[in-house]
């Protein structure tokens, strides 16, 4: 690969040199006509000129070249005696000096002429381009336009190839521009180009790669400002339905629920059957009350309103919070507890995960005899801690443990017990797999009877009580 | 008690405030009405009523705004009323200095006793006497002691200072910063993890189960209470 680039570079210089000794002869054909009838002396001026245009054109190597080569051939061809390197004017030696030191003073001047002149077409270049480039880039607003600009404009100014280095892997890079000539990439905050670049090219280079580097990267802020404006404004829609959904279900059931209440007290003025449909009235409103409480707690989890608030407790404070609240719906069903060693404290929202054990107690309730048992044993199992609850009701219906957690699956056994809301195990379900658990349901095993669930949950942190004691 | 207690009802859906008047009404309580939140604190000077029930959707007002301004001058007892159920709700309105929150749909007798215990702070005006019981539990300010049937519980400061706390405001629910902040004062920017270890140990000392507690109760994501006597 860099042998032919080497082998490149050496032809150039022998293109030019060429092109120095093709000068030279197209001036010594052009003198020959004339060398009977003008003064010799004044041949050497086309000489000069040809010195001249060869360092323009070729460059200082060449233009020193053209001029001891045009000395030799004045010397050969238009001195006396002519075609040999011989003369007999010994004042031709005055002739030759002026005429190598004129000619390499003027072809040196030219020369470094030209290339400033080159140089200065080239920065202005280089800045009309750069100006351009950073002018294009301000008027993008998406990465990928971004991208595709830049790999056209620059491709265009070097006349190559541009590729994106998060389209091919660095090694891919390097490898492209060693197959392909022309070939540059540009990495962002880097660039890796061919190895034919001149200086002033990889400089270039680097500032292209810099430029769309940093507009990519105030596209990426822009594109996540903007999708995070379009999540905050969804989040607030949200809780701004959900909490109008609330209080439009919540109100009328409050006063419903009030204003029966209050016909309860008149209760004793009421004939017999008046007080039946009340109680009926009553118990279908509790009902209606457990489905919008239960709806609205299944929306805001699963719409993705609530978020969990997480601190740190131990489960058993949060299992007799919920024992508490269920007392009055419990009757004469004993609760009871085991707890298998020691129980390190876990990290939960306390208020959903005690709805997860008030669900579940709910359940086993609705599927007990109003004597039933019901019992939570909570046990740790290396990094998690379980819960189970266990009731000797009626159980689970063949083949429905899988069923029971999804939306709307109501009732263990059919026509048993028709008041549940078909929510109230998915809510769990939901909120136990928000806290990185899992719960289960199964049958006890014969022959015992009743139905287990179990929740099991990580435990985060291992805080010990002692430590934390010292503390202070 | 020789006057009938007094409540202020801020409610703007008038069949809520008809529905409550009528069970005040019944358990001889009086009532005054009020359906925004500018009246309020005209109503609070003009008929100075013994508790408040605050209903927090107000037309005119956020309920939480206008708790915190209500209690730069005054200590009226506030009851929240709320379709709000975050948890994040009802911290805020505690520690913006209501002393009770409840959830819409509300049971009337759940109201009721809650009107009682505030009723009873009310009127004790802050002054609980040096002797505060918590169902068997006694514990004497004067002696800085609890007894259980008369033997005496050693408690470390901070867990007799957990105890009196949530003893002197029993009924009503201390939230966990309003709890760091009164045992461990202005360095309360603790972990609540720090309350719920100490209240473990309070709870093993005076012989409370967690899982079936008589005294001290959680109450998920907000804090703690005691069962007023």
């Amino acid at each position: 690969m860099r042998l032919m680039q080497i082998q490149n570079r050496t032809r150039q210089i022998l293109v030019n040199y060429s092109f120095a000794l093709a000068a030279v002869l197209v001036c010594t054909l052009l003198c020959l006509p004339l060398r009977e009838r003008v003064d010799a002396i004044s041949l050497t001026m086309v000489y000069l000129a040809g010195v001249v245009i060869a360092a323009a054109r070729l460059g200082i190597g060449p233009a020193i070249f053209t001029s001891f080569l045009s000395v030799l051939a004045f010397n050969f061809f238009f001195t006396k005696p002519y075609h040999s390197f011989e003369f007999y004017d010994a004042s031709y030696y005055f002739t030759f000096s002026v005429m190598l030191i004129t000619s390499l003073i003027v072809g040196s001047m030219t020369a470094q002429l030209s290339r400033l002149l080159k140089q200065t077409r080239d920065e202005e270049r280089d800045t009309h381009a750069l100006y351009d480039f950073a002018r294009g880039l301000s008027e993008l607003k998406s990465k990928e336009e971004i991208i595709e600009f830049t790999k056209e404009f620059v491709g265009n100014f070097f006349g190559g190839k541009c590729v994106f280095a998060n389209e091919l892997s660095n090694n891919s890079a390097s490898q492209l521009c060693d197959n392909v000539s022309d070939a540059s990439v540009i990495i962002t905050n880097r660039s890796v180009v061919a190895d034919d670049f001149s200086k002033n090219d990889i400089i270039m280079h680097r500032t292209f790669a810099g430029l769309a580097s940093s507009a990519i990267a105030r596209a990426e802020a822009d594109e996540k400002a903007a999708l995070y404006r379009f999540e905050s404004d969804n989040e607030h829609l949200r809780n701004m339905l959900l909490s109008s959904l609330a209080h439009d279900l919540r109100t009328p059931l409050t006063i419903l629920n009030g204003t029966l209440s209050n016909l309860f007290k008149h209760r004793k003025s009421l004939p017999r059957e008046g007080v039946n449909e009340l109680t009926s009235m009553s118990i279908q409103l509790n009902r209606l009350q457990n489905f919008v409480a239960n709806s609205l707690r299944m929306a805001s989890i699963s719409s993705g309103a609530i978020k969990l608030n997480c601190e740190t407790y131990t489960i058993q404070e949060i299992i007799g919070a919920a024992i508490t609240r269920i007392e009055p719906q419990k009757e004469n069903r004993k609760i009871l507890s085991t707890i298998n060693g020691v129980i390190p404290m876990v990290s939960v929202d306390g208020a959903l995960m005690e709805q997860v054990i008030f669900n579940i107690l709910d359940n086993a309730i609705k599927h007990t005899k109003p004597d039933g048992e019901i019992r939570v044993i909570i046990s740790n199992n290396v990094d998690r801690i379980e819960i189970a609850i266990k009731d000797n009701g009626d159980g689970l219906r063949e083949g429905s443990e899988q069923y029971i957690f999804e939306k709307f699956y109501s009732d263990r056994e059919q026509g048993h017990n028709n008041s549940g809301t078909g929510l109230g195990l998915a809510i769990c379900k939901a909120i136990v797999k928000a806290h990185g658990g899992n719960i289960s349901a199964k049958n006890v095993e014969p022959p015992e009877r009743g139905a287990i669930f179990a929740i099991n949950l990580p435990i985060a942190l291992k805080l010990s009580t002692e430590s934390a004691i010292n503390h202070d | 008690m020789t006057n009938p207690p007094k409540i202020l009802i801020v409610e703007d859906e008038s069949e809520i405030r008809k529905f409550l008047k009528v069970a005040l009404q019944s358990n001889n309580i009086q009532s005054v009405e009020c359906d925004n939140a500018r009246d309020v604190p005209a109503q609070i000077i003009g008929t100075r009523p013994d508790v408040i029930i605050l209903d927090l959707g107000l037309p005119d007002k956020d309920g939480q705004e206008l708790i915190q301004e209500i209690r730069e001058w005054s200590k009226t007892p506030i009851i929240v009323l709320s379709a709000r159920f975050a948890e994040i709700e009802k911290v805020q309105a505690l520690e913006n200095g209501a002393d009770d929150y409840l959830i819409k749909p509300f049971s009337t007798a759940e109201l009721l006793a809650r009107i009682k215990v505030a009723l009873r702070h009310a009127n004790n005006g802050g002054d609980d006497g040096y002797l505060i019981e918590i169902g068997d539990l006694q514990v004497d300010l004067s002696k800085r002691q609890v007894t259980f049937c008369g033997n005496e519980i050693k408690l470390t400061p901070i867990e007799y200072k957990l105890l009196t706390e949530l003893g002197k405001n029993a009924g009503k629910v201390i939230t966990h910063s309003q709890l760091l902040y009164a045992v461990w004062g202005k360095r309360a920017n603790l972990d609540s993890s720090y309350l719920r270890i100490h209240i473990q140990h309070l709870r093993e000392k005076i012989g409370d189960d967690p899982m079936n507690p008589k005294y001290i109760f959680t109450i998920p994501g907000i804090g703690y209470k005691t069962r007023g006597s």
